[in-house]
């Protein structure tokens, strides 16, 4: 039975998407916490310096990065709706970058961060500015590669099917992101 | 008419007000260049509240993370933030040793996050299996989950900016009590991810 926060959260889903996405119910019979933050966060983030597009594009590369299906077909939904074409979304699925700055700069911001866990220097700084990825807007990835980290791994261990909705969509695709053969722990830790 | 970039910044200013005792070196930052990832990151901080994961279990968990990714502001101002909520010194300082604090719910709290981490979330069944077994079920891995994805977010932003951390957190007693172990950390900078966290 869902949690109280749950049921306030899975209300609020149905009026800002229509519908309360496959990921929320699956929590729902345990907390109402992760759905309210997605929320919050897909709210102010709304009002940033990243456009639809831009934020798509980013998020469809996470979702190839972190290895979630589940994300990677409402991100191509998303994506779709905000004007990516069809095959800009299969590229970027497939790892490819996009063919031109500034979306392949801010992609490629994305991919560099995600790879040295945010340990950008100086120069490569520099060089990301002045393809088009201001402090602003690489704050803002930093936002989404959170929220898909979040996503991601939750979506790993609930292992949550495609919304019916959004079905069509994922016939579409060449790609989907996939679970990999050699899942291996990274110990960085004694602990 | 649409919010003007230097109102949306003055409304982040307000909502910081509401939430801290005073406007942290984070959102300073945060808000500066982009006030839409300063209020993501107020909003979702206050939502993480609701959760089911007790105070100071939230805060063990984002020291955990905080100290994983080298964040030089969030693994102190959290050392803050948990003792406020009731972590012992011991327990702030094993965690950010790399070790594992004592009380066995805090420890498997620690382990499923540093678990989590180290297999970017891809847990075998028994190993949910065994951390169920331990008290540790789907909705903490679920809250665990969240808190790993914020602070992703709020440590890659202090490791660009470089935040300092806040002079009132850095002077309050109990961070000083503490600094000869959460002091000693080696900046990891200049593009080179590290290799290891200690």
């Amino acid at each position: 039975m869902p949690t109280t926060l749950a049921s306030e959260v899975e209300r609020r889903a149905r009026d800002t998407y229509g519908v309360v996405p496959n990921l929320f119910s699956a929590l729902s019979d345990y907390t109402g916490m992760p759905g309210a933050v997605y929320m919050a966060a897909d709210e102010a983030l709304t009002g940033g310096l990243l456009s639809p597009v831009e934020q798509q594009a980013i998020l469809l590369d996470l979702a190839r990065y972190y290895g979630s299906r589940y994300d990677a077909v409402v991100h191509a939904r998303l994506a779709l709706d905000a004007g990516l074409s069809p095959g800009a979304i299969d590229q970027l699925l497939q790892g490819e970058l996009p063919s031109a700055d500034p979306l392949r700069a801010l992609v490629e911001a994305s991919r560099a961060s995600c790879e040295q866990r945010g340990w950008l220097d100086a120069e490569t700084l520099g060089a990301f500015q002045s393809r088009g990825v201001s402090r602003g807007k690489l704050f803002e990835i930093f936002a989404l590669i959170g929220m898909k980290a979040f996503t991601g791994f939750t979506l790993h261990i609930t292992g949550v099917e495609v919304d019916d909705a959004l079905k069509p969509t994922e016939a579409q695709l060449s790609t989907v992101p996939e679970k990999p053969a050699d899942v291996r722990r990274q110990r960085l830790f004694i602990g | 008419m649409p919010e003007s970039f230097a109102e949306h910044q003055e409304r982040v200013r307000e909502m910081a007000r509401e939430k801290y005792p005073f406007i942290p070196n984070q959102i300073r930052v945060l808000n500066k260049h982009s006030p839409a990832a300063a209020e993501t990151y107020i909003a979702t901080m206050n939502a993480i509240e609701d959760g089911q994961l007790e105070p100071h279990e939230r805060e063990a968990v984002i020291l955990a993370i905080s100290r994983y990714n080298d964040c030089h502001y969030c693994a102190r101002t959290h050392a803050f933030l948990g003792s406020e909520a009731g972590l012992s010194k011991e327990a702030i300082e094993a965690i950010h040793r790399g070790g594992l604090p004592d009380e066995p719910r805090l420890r498997a709290l620690v382990q499923a996050t540093r678990l989590l981490l180290d297999k970017r979330g891809w847990l075998e069944r028994e190993e949910v299996d065994e951390l169920t077994h331990r008290s540790i079920g789907r909705t903490e891995l679920y809250e665990i989950n969240v808190l790993i994805g914020l602070k992703i977010f709020s440590n890659y932003v202090n490791h660009v900016a470089r935040t300092e951390v806040d002079e009132s957190i850095q002077q309050a007693p109990n961070i000083q009590e503490m600094w000869p172990v959460i002091g000693d950390m080696k900046w990891q900078g200049d593009g080179d991810a590290p290799a290891t966290t200690h």
